[in-house]
């Protein structure tokens, strides 16, 4: 009996090294599914303390540790844009990462910098262009878009440091026939009741234009990655309002996804300091929306797809009283 | 077609009900809606009822318009706003009973000077998910500028509104509830927010038309929007915060500016514009 249940166990244990990684997922789907943490019996937190000795996987930090195929196609194939203004302090660590992607070309456009911004990125290997002037949000990322060769654009700001790791998936999706590879930010939106108008207008947005699927996903966040294909059919002057070019996506039948999670919340957070920008920034943000849903009109109708056919709305065209009499 | 009209002299408060089919709850909204003050006239808007909405409407003691054909969504609305005779308009819907001494803060809102008053339910959330419909009403008010309405919408009933907000906005306009409220708060009326009323919870389910609904509803935000766009001008008014947009139509060869390419590390300065 107790051979029997010793062989049980050990069999469990077998089956769980096993399939650890594919049940780590399902688990971390299910999690996800249910949007509140974990939190297991005091006595498998004190089990999972004794077994400290496992290390935790390591980010791959060197390119060595990336898939040399994809790197090989990088060399090819993908072009880098980092839009740029003032950012001194992260813009060398951001260009040392990107450098191991071993992209074809990094192209910086830099506007208006006042610090060291410029003699930094001259010091890298990338492409520059410096404005005299800072060009305004967004249109540093069009004027990019513009200027690359390569068939995947990967598009990043100049105020978060990414790891190759973490951008790598947004390329490789490109290159499997996604044409636009969206920062997946769903899984950290925990609070409805919390949500910012910014992430409000993201989710209408997705839901009017039929892409109700992506919910937060949007090109107003970093980082995403589009295909050339993509950028010629959306119109590289519109990537300067990131919104309105979704919206062409989207009705032009691009495959958009949501790829990968990057948290840019906790690194981008509102500080006391900068308060006040950040209202006017999301305020820009939401005029962009609406200049989204503005072309969006113009081409599908007022109403979009959703029809009022439950309405009758004869009754009240003309003279209300003598008609519904 | 005929018309009921139960006597009311010197009615200050009207409020407005469009019922299809509700003779269940219907003799009980009534005579919860008489109690709100001694001036109050029920104007039950009945349309394409099969029941006895009518005879019991006007047994408890209101004015009845019978109409034959279904109206569908908000159009009873406007409809009865077009009989109404008091200072006052209260719209409640007549499939669920509110008390009246719920919907007295609503009146009393608009008595004490706002010009229109709404039910403060932000719509349906819970957890990390969110209605749609919640959704659409949040983003028409934070693009109309007033971000504290959050998700109230006229959309939703109860809401109050004195003659002058009846008159700025319309009465045809009443059809298209969040068109009506764009109309409102760009004309700068006095909006306030009441107690909240959880509608989705008390609404008689009706499963077929859920979806029909939610297309409605967001297809009545996304008109609404069109409505801002048309007055505001296409960002609706927001900042583009120093976008030189003037970059974007121009070839790129032509902008002023410095390129330093990759392989030959040498400074070639552009003039243009």
């Amino acid at each position: 009996m107790a051979a029997k249940k010793k062989r049980k166990r050990t069999m469990k244990k077998h089956r769980f090294r096993q399939s650890s990684s594919s049940r780590a997922k399902r688990k971390l789907k299910k999690r996800l599914r249910r949007q509140r943490p974990v939190r297991h019996s005091a006595a498998r937190r004190k089990k999972a303390r004794s077994r400290g000795t496992r290390k935790p996987r390591q980010g791959m930090k060197s390119s060595s540790t990336l898939p040399a195929s994809i790197l090989q196609r990088n060399k090819q194939h993908l072009s880098v844009i980092v839009s740029v203004y003032n950012e001194q302090h992260s813009i060398g660590p951001i260009l040392d990462q990107v450098q191991l992607l071993q992209p074809k070309e990094i192209i910086v456009v830099e506007n208006g910098s006042t610090d060291r911004t410029l003699e930094i990125c001259l010091s890298k290997k990338v492409t520059c262009f410096s404005y005299p002037f800072p060009v305004g949000h967004d249109v540093g990322r069009a004027i990019g878009a513009k200027e690359a060769t390569g068939d995947v654009l990967l598009f990043l700001d100049g105020d978060i440091v990414f790891s190759p790791k973490q951008l790598l998936p947004f390329v490789r999706a490109c290159y499997r026939g996604v044409d636009i590879a969206l920062n997946n930010v769903n899984p950290l939106y925990k609070k409805s009741s919390k949500l910012d108008a910014v992430s409000i207008a993201k989710l209408f947005l997705n839901r009017a234009i039929g892409k109700k699927h992506l919910r937060y996903a949007s090109l107003t966040a970093i980082p995403h990655a589009m295909t050339r294909n993509a950028v010629e059919q959306i119109g590289a002057q519109h990537l300067a309002v990131p919104p309105k070019a979704q919206c062409i996506a989207g009705l032009a039948g691009l495959k958009m996804k949501a790829v990968h999670t990057v948290n840019v919340f906790t690194t981008n957070k509102i500080r006391q300091s900068n308060a006040n920008e950040n209202n006017v920034v999301q305020d820009m943000i939401i005029g962009d929306h609406v200049e989204a849903i503005q072309w969006f009109q113009a081409v599908s109708g007022e109403r979009g797809t959703f029809t009022d056919n439950i309405r009758n709305r004869q009754m009240i065209n003309g003279d209300l009283v003598s008609q519904s009499l | 077609m005929g018309e009921t009209i139960v006597a009311s002299e010197n009615v200050k408060i009207s409020v407005i009900v469009p019922a299809r089919n509700e003779a269940r709850t219907i003799a009980r909204v009534v005579r919860e809606a008489r109690k709100i003050a001694a001036q109050t006239e029920v104007i039950v808007v009945c349309n394409g009822s099969t029941d006895q909405t009518a005879a019991l409407a006007a047994k408890a003691g209101a004015k009845v318009i019978q109409i034959s054909v279904s109206l569908g969504h908000d159009v009873g609305r406007a409809i009865g706003a077009s009989y109404a005779q008091g200072e006052i308009l209260l719209f409640i819907d007549g499939d669920f009973v509110i008390r009246a001494h719920t919907l007295r803060q609503y009146t009393n809102l608009v008595a004490q000077g706002n010009d229109l008053v709404l039910n403060a339910y932000p719509g349906f959330q819970k957890g990390s998910r969110i209605h749609s419909t919640a959704v659409a009403k949040r983003f028409l008010n934070s693009v109309l500028g007033c971000p504290h309405l959050e998700g109230s919408s006229m959309t939703t009933v109860p809401h109050a509104m004195n003659r002058k907000a009846l008159t700025a906005i319309g009465i045809q306009m009443l059809a298209v509830p969040p068109k009506a409220q764009a109309s409102a708060i760009m004309q700068g009326l006095r909006v306030a927010r009441a107690v909240s009323i959880n509608t989705a919870r008390v609404n008689r389910k009706r499963p077929r038309r859920k979806e029909r609904v939610m297309d409605l509803v967001l297809g009545d935000h996304l008109e609404a929007i069109g409505l801002v766009i048309a007055q505001r001008g296409s960002r609706a008014g927001k900042t583009d915060f120093s976008r030189h947009r003037e970059l974007l139509e121009q070839d790129t060869k032509d902008h002023f500016r410095w390129v330093y390419r990759m392989e030959q590390r040498e400074a070639v300065s552009v003039g243009g514009d």
